[in-house]
């Protein structure tokens, strides 16, 4: 009398099958790697470039970095999602998947190095528990032949999808995205293989039938998030975040610096004046100096009353913080750094309209004369296209870190007074897990990439 | 046929009193009465009349041949002094403990009454060997978590069967949250089920520890079961039986951690009150490394204004901070700088617990009878925390011909609290909170908890960046629940002759409860308030047979065979739903939600089957076996797999009978078993499903399950062999039992972990093997005993090694919980061990210390000690001089470590006690120059080395370097160096003291009272342990798990004393 135990074992809360609802995973999958990238580019992409630094709980900014696994986890996840997608979903939610796996695995190898990637998420489907790692070099391969896969993929016509929280269905935007996205993959490797990059830069740009770009910030791929409780930015006081925790976090004097010496009107848009200043009627800005140890950072200026805090937007405005996933300004950036490179032309053109979308993407007015001031103008140098870039990627995930990692520049970021190395590291450690779980492949990478440290570099950091 | 009559008196054989309410029955019928306050008795009896029996609780029923007599006086003697104990074993069964191939342990329902515990599991502890006990944390009500010879499985709780009246109830803690919620609540301890029962209606308490004991109770018993029998009304007493029992006690910390009272709140030295969100001088902070407390004025949150308010009074109708707010409030007017050493106490109150019992019973030669209704009213240690329980019984049992009996209990417990206390690390904690508090915060300033002209809208406090008002999370932030369990049966048993009987048995325990989370505008978490509620239905229903066949119980083979089967479902519905943000403040209903509510669904549901047999064999009464079988068929497992048998062997001799021994050895017995338990798994592990979660901008999502699921899972299986002795000496004056078992625990159904690189996190196997090994030693004597004065002693001891010997193929590490420390399973490790990371260390295990002068940081993951004692020992004496007794109870846990997360994080925050030294010169502060030039005197250097050599290559020396001492100490005790904060958790604790007395019988004849006994009872009176910070006996919550070996926030364990009074009419 055991004939209804298979019934009764099947599970009555939730589904075997969502093959008529694909659209179930692609929001979570999309808000889970966008989301992650935005909430660690808040409380650490921010501190490795230095838009912000830490008066309180200075671990991190003092480059104590250890493993990181919140990235990993929620990164593999939403791959893990994306490939689900990609075995049971039509075809325009397929093609939507291929770009975000891409996306995150650009995010990962560009924070860990060397990570599975061909044996990766097969699990279930192979049995695999423990993933070879592949070197970042054949990552970058893979990346690129992907990216140029979607490119030709999109040519073609797709049912609408629901639940795109990213471009909404619009699979012309979703193509733009995908070689935007082969640009930053190419210009990554300016430095290992410039050859490589200056080709595939070249090869996209000025074949705009082939290889459509971003027109303007409206092509921007982003995740607007809503007013509300869960549908909120992270990090904001709707998402549920303590006003204590935001005020840790302060404009950084190296951000400051420069902000100030281009007499930058971002300035007042990201920041609060001090404390201090406010209650004696005299507004003024401050910066905090990144990298201090405890205690002694608090009492930097005289202590946090004379530090600039975040602007409300961050904090009491649930959605004007978005997920990028990429801009008009950021693409532009590329462009006008693959003109100096020589690689293409239209350097001044393209260094104007990033700069100029910067401003409009933060909705601030840029001052008339700003483009033509003497530290603002198209010089033709890659340190100046490198600085508006790092301003432009203010708590764009980490690619003002992966920039300055790559080029050096802006040269204005240095370590802190207290800081444990006297140079920004390179890397995050894998997780703890990997190590335990995934111990000898875990072994083999950390012998082929060097040791487990955040100080060890990555491929194709020069 | 003619009657005839037979008088006389019924005396306890060692004191010699009368016994009051002795039975005297003609053997074989229901027919006889109970002896009167002086011990007598008159019995008119059919002439054919050949035996009496006469029968009193605690002692040895005798038969009496009548022969002629008229007139027969008899001693009975005590139970405990001839070997003739009787235990419930498996499926209620009362067997006498001579003929048991195994251990079986039982107390007395009136030493439990007694010194009452709110939670019955509490009151075992330290008087069972093998029986490892932590107390809840979080006062009365909060969860106890029981253990039986060690852990054996690596996934599951550990946790016996709670068996009630033959019947199996719930006793797991349901800790389950809304898990779609991001913004979710804290674990609140809403209490183990057994907890429900009221230790005045319990007869006895018997825990069968083994596999033997509990094979018959099958998959659920592979921990042990704990088989509670509840009193009946067939006390053999005529007339109506009228039972008092009432008991008050006072329950106060036994230990709080202990805060320095010399430096207040701040940084540097420094603090001043602006907004206390920042913008004042360190008023954001919440850390104690302020000013000195030397009465300096200093502008507070609670310092009158301008404004005629209270310097915190700074927020406006929107709950910002603004220009204008800040104006309205004004300027603040300094006041002195002072410590407030009661700031804790003042949070407290005294707490008490409060239970009235009165039962009717009743019984005759057609049944018996017995009804009981009870309260317990406790009172919290912190206000607003108190818990009702009201709990109705029922039990009567009815011969409805010679052949057929009924009986059938009923019990009802209603249990309601407003509020339970949040349990753990953060902000939803007043705990939480005290790690923090500013040492120079006047707790009753902060009473008044809502800012002015802000009522319901915005609290008041001292520090408006991190935390919550006290008073404010207490009668606001509340957590409430109603309770309704109903635990019931009916059973018939039909003697068909002699031989042949059949039992058929229904029962159900069935639990709804409704909790209730609400939280206020203004709460840190909760900007816009909140209202969850949980609805949680359980029911389990249990169907039994069994069929006895008796053979003649005096031949020389005397055996007795049975046949059972049980049918067991279970139903669990757990509906949750949350408004995380309200439009309305202070109307908590889910229609006052200003976004979607969050739902959440779940239901479960399972069945397992099963037939069983068993056959007791006994021969001259010297030698005893017990043969079981069972077969479980689960709705768990696949259907290839659902199917599963095992069996049991239990033997023991009676050596004393077979062999001449010494004359000193009163009684010898061994005992030797082997048994195998069967497990399935959770209903639904099997396929991989997606669970819906919360919508996303009005977009529906679904997600994927983390574990690759199994569909060929295959039954656990655990298989144990005991041995053991029972000695007794000098004609019972001393005696011993031995018990040795080993226990492995094979094929477990585990989510072993995965690397989330391979896409998921984990996948279902049958894998490990877990081996348990352990002693028990039960010591009882009594060095005294004269007429009026007699001393025993128990003393209970025992040691567990529950040992990892085997993983899944590949696989180091099993992770068995995570709770800042994560307890993991290795192969040839101990089940227990706790791994966390700490400091670098020299191959001679100096600290590394870098150029700064700070300790390095190793990530790697170290063991950190084990949580579980090396051995336990339970230590009671008994005095007792006439009517008067004296009872105390040890209770010692040698070895085992804990982590305090109390102590590294109250740590950093500068309020522990400790970390004033170092602070200024005359705490030993070095002085020094920071980096700004100034000169200071709070220079500390850690103790340990510099390597000026090479990573390759190192050189050590020692280091020299200065740094601040609230440095020093935010760098030892980071919550994350785990290694700093483990403490031995050895302990001895004056467990249990009783004084009580039974007022004289003869005092008593006059009065319609049988028996008035008064006790003055303490519990947990004393502790001795290595930490001056907290109670080293502790669990928390790691997720929905309850986690022991982790301090977490817990709130201060408790002592308690008071009385009880127990009158019978």
């Amino acid at each position: 009398c055991t004939d209804d135990f298979d019934e009764m074992n099947q599970d009555p809360n939730r589904a075997t099958e969502i093959q008529n609802a694909p659209y179930l995973l692609l929001t979570p999958m999309q808000k889970r790697a966008v989301t992650k990238i935005l909430d660690e580019a808040w409380s650490g992409g921010n501190l490795n470039a230095q838009y912000a630094a830490k008066i309180v709980f200075t671990d991190y900014d003092l480059y104590n970095w250890g493993s990181n696994s919140g990235i990993w986890n929620d990164l593999y996840k939403s791959a893990r999602e994306a490939q689900t997608l990609e075995t049971i979903a039509p075809e325009g939610y397929k093609v939507i998947s291929k770009i975000m796996k891409v996306w995150s695995f650009q995010q990962l190898t560009d924070l860990y190095g060397d990570i599975p990637y061909s044996e990766a998420l097969k699990a279930k489907s192979e049995a695999n528990y423990a993933p070879k790692y592949d070197s970042q070099q054949s990552i970058y391969t893979e990346l690129v032949k992907e990216l140029k896969e979607a490119n030709q993929l999109l040519k073609q016509t797709y049912a609408p999808v629901q639940g795109d929280v990213i471009n909404d269905s619009d699979f012309g935007k979703w193509r733009k995205l995908s070689n935007a996205l082969l640009l930053r993959v190419y210009m990554r490797m300016s430095e290992v293989n410039p050859s490589a990059a200056e080709a595939g830069i070249k090869e996209i740009v000025g074949n705009a039938s082939e290889y459509p770009l971003l027109a303007s910030n409206a092509d921007n791929s982003v995740l607007k998030y809503g007013t509300t409780g869960p549908d909120a930015a992270p990090h904001t006081k709707e998402s549920g975040s303590r006003e204590g925790s935001f005020d840790e976090y302060r404009m950084s004097e190296t951000l400051e610096g420069v902000l100030r010496d281009l007499d930058d009107p971002r300035m007042a848009r990201w920041f609060r004046p001090t404390a201090k200043s406010l209650q004696d009627g005299t507004p003024e800005f401050s910066g905090m100096k990144n990298g201090m140890a405890d205690g002694v950072a608090y009492s930097y200026k005289g202590g946090s009353l004379n530090l600039s805090r975040f602007a409300p937007l961050f904090f009491d405005e649930p959605n004007t913080v978005q997920g990028i996933m990429m801009t008009y300004s950021e693409q532009e950036f590329i462009l006008a750094e693959a003109a100096q490179r020589g690689w293409v032309s239209g350097g001044e053109t393209h260094y104007n309209n990033a700069v100029t979308a910067s401003f409009d993407y933060w909705k601030v007015t840029i001052p008339a004369d700003y483009l033509q001031r003497d530290k603002v103008k198209w010089d033709n140098s890659l340190e100046r296209v490198m600085k508006q870039k790092w301003l432009s990627n203010m708590l764009n995930g980490f690619e003002g870190f992966s920039d300055y990692r790559r080029t050096g520049f802006p040269t204005e970021i240095t370590p802190g007074p207290d800081a444990v190395y006297d140079y920004v590291p390179f890397r995050y450690e894998y997780p703890q897990k990997e190590q335990s779980l995934n111990e000898a492949n875990y072994n083999a990478a950390v012998s082929t990439q060097g040791a487990d440290q955040v100080t060890t570099k990555i491929w194709w950091i020069k | 046929q003619e009657n005839r009559t037979v008088s006389g008196k019924v005396l306890g054989e060692s004191s010699g009193e009368p016994l009051i309410g002795a039975t005297i029955n003609v053997k074989g019928t229901t027919q006889g009465t109970t002896t009167d306050v002086e011990g007598r008795y008159k019995l008119e009896v059919p002439a054919d009349t050949e035996i009496l029996v006469f029968s009193y609780m605690g002692y040895i029923s005798s038969e009496i041949a009548i022969g002629n007599r008229a007139t027969i006086d008899i001693s009975l003697k005590e139970d405990r002094e001839v070997l003739e104990e009787v235990v419930v074993t498996a499926l209620g069964v009362e067997r006498n403990v001579k003929a048991l191939g195994y251990q079986v342990q039982e107390i007395e329902g009136s030493k439990l009454a007694e010194a009452k515990e709110g939670n019955i599991v509490n009151s075992l502890s330290g008087k069972i060997a093998g029986v490892n006990i932590a107390n809840g944390v979080s006062g009365f009500g909060s969860t106890s978590r029981i253990i039986i010879r060690g852990e054996n499985s690596l996934s599951g709780d550990n946790q016996p069967l709670f068996v009630v009246d033959g019947v199996p109830i719930k006793n797991s803690t349901d800790a389950r949250n809304n898990s779609k919620v991001d913004a979710s609540n804290m674990n609140v301890d809403f209490g183990n089920y057994a907890a429900d029962l009221s230790p005045d209606d319990i007869e006895s308490v018997s825990v069968l520890k083994g596999a033997a004991a509990a094979a018959l109770y099958g998959s659920r018993a592979g921990n042990g079961v704990v088989l509670i029998t509840t009193k009946k009304g067939n006390n053999g007493r005529k007339g109506i039986g009228v039972e008092y029992n009432a008991s008050f006690t006072m329950e106060t910390p036994l230990v709080s951690p202990d805060y320095q009272d010399k430096y207040g709140q701040g940084k540097n030295f420094s603090f001043e009150f602006y907004d206390g969100n920042g913008s004042g001088v360190a008023d954001g902070v919440d850390e104690s490394w302020g000013p000195l407390l030397d009465g300096r004025m200093i502008k507070q949150f609670d310092s009158p204004t301008a404004g005629g308010k209270r310097g915190a009074d700074v927020h406006n109708l929107n709950r910002a901070i603004t220009n204008e707010s800040l104006s309205d409030r004004g300027a603040i007017t300094a006041t002195p700088w002072v410590a407030q050493e009661d700031n804790l106490e003042e949070l407290y109150q005294t707490a008490f617990t409060m239970s009235n019992t009165i039962s009717l019973s009743s019984n005759n030669e057609f049944g018996h009878f017995r009804t009981s209704i009870g309260n317990t009213y406790n009172q919290g240690l912190f206000e607003n925390t108190d818990l009702n329980r009201n709990s109705f019984k029922l039990s009567g049992g009815y011969n409805l011909t010679e052949k057929l009996k009924v009986n059938a209990n009923v019990n009802y417990i209603k249990t309601e609290s407003d509020n339970r206390p949040v349990n753990g690390y953060g902000t939803e904690s007043i705990m939480y909170l005290l790690i923090w508090y500013g040492r120079q915060v006047n707790t009753a300033n902060l009473r008044d908890y809502w800012q002015k002209d802000l009522e319901g809208i915005q609290q008041f406090n001292y520090n408006y960046n991190y935390h919550d008002n006290p008073f404010f999370t207490l009668h606001e932030n509340t957590n409430g629940v109603v309770k309704n369990r109903l635990i019931g049966n009916v059973s018939m048993t039909y003697k068909f002759n002699d031989q042949i009987s059949l039992m058929a048995r229904a029962g159900t325990d069935y639990v709804g409860e409704n909790r209730t989370w609400r939280r206020a505008f203004s709460t840190q978490r909760f900007k816009e308030g909140q209202f969850r509620q949980d609805l949680l239905t359980f029911q389990e229903n249990n169907f039994d047979f069994l069929l006895n066949y008796d053979s003649d119980q005096q031949a020389d083979f005397a055996y007795n065979l049975s046949f059972g089967g049980n049918l067991m479902t279970q139903r669990d519905d757990y509906n949750a739903a949350s408004a995380n943000k309200l439009v309305v403040p202070g109307v908590y209903n889910l229609g006052n939600s200003a976004i979607p509510v969050v739902n959440y669904q779940e239901r479960k549901e399972r069945e397992i089957q099963s037939l069983y047999g068993m056959a007791r064999l006994a021969y001259k009464n010297v030698l005893f076996a017990d043969i079981t079988g069972r077969n479980d068929w689960s709705s768990t497992l696949p259907s290839a797999n659902r199917s599963y048998f095992y069996p049991s062997v239990a033997l023991s001799g009676i050596v004393s009978d077979m062999v001449k021994l010494p004359e000193f050895v009163s009684f010898a017995k061994i005992r030797a078993s082997w048994a195998q338990v069967g497990n399935d798994t959770d209903p639904y592990n099997l396929l991989n499903y997606y669970s819906f979660g919360q919508p996303f901008l009005g977009n529906p999502t679904a997600s994927e399950d983390n574990a690759v699921a199994n569909d060929e899972l295959k039954p656990e299986i655990a298989t144990s062999t005991e041995f053991g002795a029972d000695l007794r000496f000098f004609n019972g004056r001393l005696g011993i039992d031995f018990t040795y078992y080993i226990n492995n625990s094979e094929n477990q159904i585990i989510r072993v972990e995965t690397p989330q690189s391979s896409g998921y996190t984990g996948r279902w196997i049958n894998a490990g093997e877990i081996e348990s090994k352990g002693l028990e030693l039960v010591l009882s004597g009594t060095p005294v005993k004269t007429k009026n004065f007699r001393w025993d002693i128990n003393l209970n001891w025992s040691r567990d090694r529950s040992k990892v010997i085997e993983l899944a193929e590949g696989l180091k590490n099993y992770t068995i919980a995570s709770n800042s420390v994560q307890v993991l399973a290795k192969e040839g490790g101990r089940m227990g061990d706790i791994y966390g990371t700490g400091f670098a260390k020299t191959p001679a295990g100096e600290v590394i210390y870098d150029n700064d002068g700070n300790p390095v940081v190793s990530n790697e993951l170290r063991n950190l000690g084990n949580y579980n004692p090396d051995w336990m020992a339970g230590i009671n004496n008994s005095l007792s001089y006439k009517n008067l007794n004296l009872s105390f109870l040890f209770d010692i846990r040698q070895g085992g470590v804990i982590l305090s997360r109390t102590k590294l994080i109250a740590s950093t925050s500068g309020n522990l006690e400790e970390t004033l030294v170092g602070r200024d010169k005359e705490s030993g502060g070095l002085q020094w120059t920071d980096g700004s030039g100034n000169v200071r005197h709070d220079g500390i250097i850690g103790k340990g080395v510099v390597n000026v050599g090479t990573d390759e290559a190192p050189n050590y020396v020692e280091n020299t370097t200065i740094v601040a001492a609230s440095q020093y100490y935010n760098k030892h005790f980071k919550r994350q160096h785990e290694e700093q904060g483990m403490y031995d958790a050895s302990y001895v604790k004056l467990r249990e003291v009783k004084l009580s007395y039974r007022l004289p019988s003869k005092l008593l004849s006059k009065t319609p009272f049988q028996s008035a006994t008064f006790s003055l009872v303490g519990r947990n009176l004393l502790l001795w342990t290595d930490n001056p910070h907290f109670d080293p006996e502790a669990i928390s919550f790691g997720g929905s798990r309850i986690v022991p070996g982790v301090e977490n926030a817990n709130m201060p364990s408790l002592r308690s004393y008071g009385f009880n009074l127990n009158i019978k009419l």
